[in-house]
């Protein structure tokens, strides 16, 4: 939008104004819990104050509870080994989908997305009593799986649509080439797929690093909690210690943010990207 | 309802402004995106200091001389659905925001050039073109909000345990209570299905209401 009358100066300083607002708005709860985060609890409880130096003590009481360390850890290796398998089996779905033009791929698509209609909450029960029949619960291995088949719907509408783009000829070519299967798909077929797959990965892996629900049913050990859950059992142990909770609170931002810092671009072409094609 | 159709707004707003090409666009975007990367589960927590009756908010209020608009924000059954409302859209307006500036960014160059040719402009140029460019960005944007509002969890879960007296109770957390709490994993099945038959009735019917709506050029 372009303006280029005497009434855009108007229009731009309130655009900014209210763009400023909106950000202010945003900040300022984020703000407060670093700020919190360096308080003495006396300090939290005279609400609207300044921390009165770097008082590091509510990270030293939140890194001897171990319990920051257990959530970050198993929430890396949760979010690692979910988003593989994930990404291993949508791709090699979204291709044979892709790809093939018989009505039971056009049927297994359909079946695929629409589990994407399926909130986890309506899954509860089942999912618990599968789990428990599996005797996965209270198991690192049961989350990554559910967290794996909860992205697989998003991941194979990803590949698929990225699949339809890419020619045949180059498939084709591999064939003459002397390529197998396995061949063709991991040296060929992979390395074509690799922007849709960072879209997906970047997208995917922010949902399974802040799923709670299931955690909180699943997880009953201290050492397998990931990072949200870590947080909810630390801060009603220490309810009344609101500078750890809020270092903790601290410690829980600061991993999301710097990786959205990073992976920005990928955020906003993979919302674009999974929105207009669902 | 009209807490999506608000949100909905102030989401279609910001894109515009941000696709103004202002300086600092890239920061405001990156700021009001950062809530919607973080667990549902730490923003309740944080905005717990803001909400409480000895919160933030009531502070500020107090001290700006403002004693008239002191709430209960969290305790009082009124008001308690609105401030998890309104903790739901601070956090998800960026998403709908990212949504609808690509929209605007897909609209080619050359229809903006012909209405202005065409001596349309501000208000009327952008409810006669760029609305109706933008409405299948709309349906994204109007179904992720109703599907993502259904599903709340962890805002009440961790801010109100679904009280006072229920006011705040979401499905998913009576689906979670019946099964967990008291045992009732019938209820919570049956909870559960009735759930799911309304999202995808919701969409289904979203879906169709809008699409009609969409233009093509």
């Amino acid at each position: 939008m372009t303006f280029n009358n005497r009434t855009s100066r108007t229009v731009r300083s309130l655009a900014y104004i209210v763009l400023t607002a909106t950000v202010v708005i945003i900040v300022i709860p984020v703000l407060q819990v670093f700020l919190s985060s360096f308080k003495t609890n006396e300090e939290i409880n005279r609400v609207i104050s300044l921390p009165s130096g770097f008082n590091l003590d509510n990270y030293r009481t939140v890194f001897k509870s171990s319990a920051a360390m257990y959530g970050l850890m198993n929430s890396v290796s949760i979010t690692f080994a979910a988003m593989l398998l994930a990404v291993v089996l949508s791709s090699v779905a979204g291709y044979a989908i892709g790809r093939r033009r018989e009505r039971l791929f056009a049927f297994l698509y359909l079946l695929f997305l629409s589990a994407m209609m399926i909130p986890v909450g309506a899954n509860l029960v089942s999912l618990y009593s599968l789990l428990r029949g599996l005797h996965l619960t209270n198991s690192r291995l049961g989350l990554i799986l559910v967290n794996a088949a909860q992205a697989l719907p998003m991941g194979i509408l990803l590949y698929t649509g990225f699949v339809k783009t890419i020619p045949r000829e180059i498939d084709e070519a591999s064939v003459i080439d002397g390529a197998g299967y396995a061949k063709r798909l991991s040296l060929v077929v992979m390395p074509l797929l690799k922007p849709v797959s960072v879209t997906f990965i970047v997208i995917t892996s922010v949902n399974v690093w802040n799923e709670f629900l299931l955690s909180l049913l699943f997880i009953t050990s201290e050492s397998k909690r990931t990072i949200p859950l870590a947080v909810y059992t630390f801060s009603s142990s220490h309810a009344s210690d609101f500078g750890a909770i809020y270092a903790m609170l601290a410690i829980a931002i600061l991993p999301p943010a710097l990786f959205f810092l990073l992976t920005q671009k990928y955020f906003y072409q993979g919302m674009t990207a999974g929105a207009v094609k669902g | 309802m009209l807490s999506i159709a608000l949100g909905t707004v102030i989401q279609l707003t910001l894109a515009v402004l941000i696709h103004m090409k202002l300086k600092g666009r890239a920061l405001a975007r990156f700021v009001v995106y950062l809530p919607a990367v973080i667990s549902p589960l730490i923003i309740g927590l944080t905005w717990n200091a803001f909400m409480q009756y000895t919160g933030i908010i009531n502070e500020s209020l107090e001290r700006a001389g403002l004693p008239g608009l002191v709430a209960d924000w969290l305790g009082d059954p009124r008001i308690v659905k609105n401030s998890l409302v309104f903790i739901n859209l601070w956090q998800y307006t960026g998403i709908g925001m990212v949504i609808f500036l690509a929209g605007l960014s897909s609209i080619p160059q050359e229809i903006n050039e012909a209405a202005t040719l065409d001596g349309v402009s501000g208000f009327r140029k952008f409810r006669t073109i760029t609305l109706p460019l933008l409405m299948p960005f709309m349906t994204i944007v109007l179904f992720m909000g109703i599907t993502g509002a259904l599903k709340v969890f962890e805002l009440p879960f961790v801010m109100t345990g679904g009280g006072p007296v229920g006011a705040s109770k979401s499905v998913v957390m009576s689906i979670y209570e019946n099964a967990f709490g008291y045992q009732r994993f019938g209820v919570a099945s049956a909870i559960g299905i009735v759930f799911f038959v309304f999202i995808a009735g919701v969409t289904l019917l979203q879906l169709r209401m809008t699409r009609k709506r969409e233009t093509e050029y």
